[in-house]
């Protein structure tokens, strides 16, 4: 018996520090603040991994974060086909399109360009790991400032039972309601890594935006 | 036997107290799987797209709220693609009444419509 209250002692502080934020290295969130961009523009991710399908892959699972946190987001799949049509297809002329003309084009308030770093499996002795590690920058189509940067990985190698698994696993299970007919385990893992990386609340992370009940005023 | 179970109990009901909410302000069955799709051609099914992500706009409106921001835009697209323009057309109106802030986009894509056939 003494050995179960243990246990569940052991095991209520383990939750109560999952539940709890680390408050320190916030990051300055004035021009966010100020501005509060309501509709954001994603354009495709550049890709510095192997993965040829990286970018697509990583891009087809921004939204769902992005959209719940209260922002507007354009149809990404829309918006590369408007490129495409226009002769754009690599990721990187995207990226080197003028400001100027994404604001005529989608009057978006902001745009968030992306860059893939690591996505893939690497084979090891005992274990595979498949890992997906990204960044953002949320730059302002009024000013040209940025507002808001971050990064983030996800990887199936992550430790059961440690404090930001509680949050992956819930996010997981959110993350399987959205892909449950995909089977592909790098584009399961850029799902996390994406909500991660785009969804706010949290140190550092994006705040919740205009069209989310959670905004704070 | 009963002390496992509660200590599932416990750890499940803790869980839950970590999860600020379950429910997602839109509904989005289909969207980003569709996304994917359509980039990656060798998943390309644009008819059964088309089915979930209407079921989808079928669902919110039952439940009396809102497809994903860019659910609309993006089955226009599909239905660009099989040359059903109108049912496009209407579907990319429907975007910027649930989301005005898409107004200046659906509005050239409107005028560029004809490049998707």
């Amino acid at each position: 018996m003494k050995t179960l209250i243990r246990i569940y002692g052991v095991l209520a502080v383990l939750l109560l520090v999952g539940c709890a934020s680390d408050q320190s290295a916030v990051y300055d969130y004035t021009k966010l603040k100020d501005e509060n961009p309501l509709s954001i523009l994603v354009l495709p991710p550049l890709n510095e991994s192997l993965e040829v399908n990286a970018s697509y892959s990583f891009l087809s699972q921004v939204t769902y974060p992005l959209a719940e946190s209260g922002y507007y987001v354009f149809p990404v799949a829309m918006v590369s086909d408007l490129f495409k049509h226009n002769g754009l297809t690599e990721p990187g002329e995207i990226h080197a399109v003028p400001m100027e003309k994404l604001r005529e084009i989608f009057a978006a308030d902001a745009v968030v360009y992306l860059k893939i770093t690591e996505y893939g499996t690497s084979y090891k002795v005992l274990s595979s790991d498949t890992r997906v590690t990204a960044q953002a920058r949320l730059v302002s189509l009024k000013t040209g400032e940025e507002l808001w940067q971050g990064s983030a990985t996800a990887s199936t190698a992550e430790q059961q039972g440690s404090n930001s698994d509680v949050f992956a696993m819930l996010l997981v299970a959110v993350i399987d309601q959205v892909v449950n007919t995909l089977s592909n385990k790098g584009h399961e893992v850029a799902g996390i890594a994406s909500a991660r990386l785009l969804h706010a609340g949290g140190p550092n992370r994006l705040l919740y935006g205009p069209r989310s009940p959670q905004q704070e005023p | 036997m009963i002390k496992p179970f509660f200590l599932l109990v416990m750890v499940t009901v803790a869980l839950q107290g970590c999860v600020q909410k379950t429910a997602t302000q839109y509904e989005w069955e289909g969207y980003q799987p569709s996304i994917y799709n359509y980039f990656v051609p060798s998943k390309h099914d644009t008819q059964a797209q088309i089915a979930t992500l209407e079921k989808s706009i079928e669902t919110a409106q039952a439940k009396g709220s809102r497809a994903a921001p860019g659910l609309h835009a993006h089955l226009a697209l599909l239905y660009f693609n099989l040359g059903r323009d109108e049912e496009g057309v209407g579907h990319l109106v429907t975007e910027k009444q649930l989301f005005p802030e898409a107004t200046e986009f659906v509005n050239f894509m409107l005028e560029k419509q004809g490049q998707f056939e």
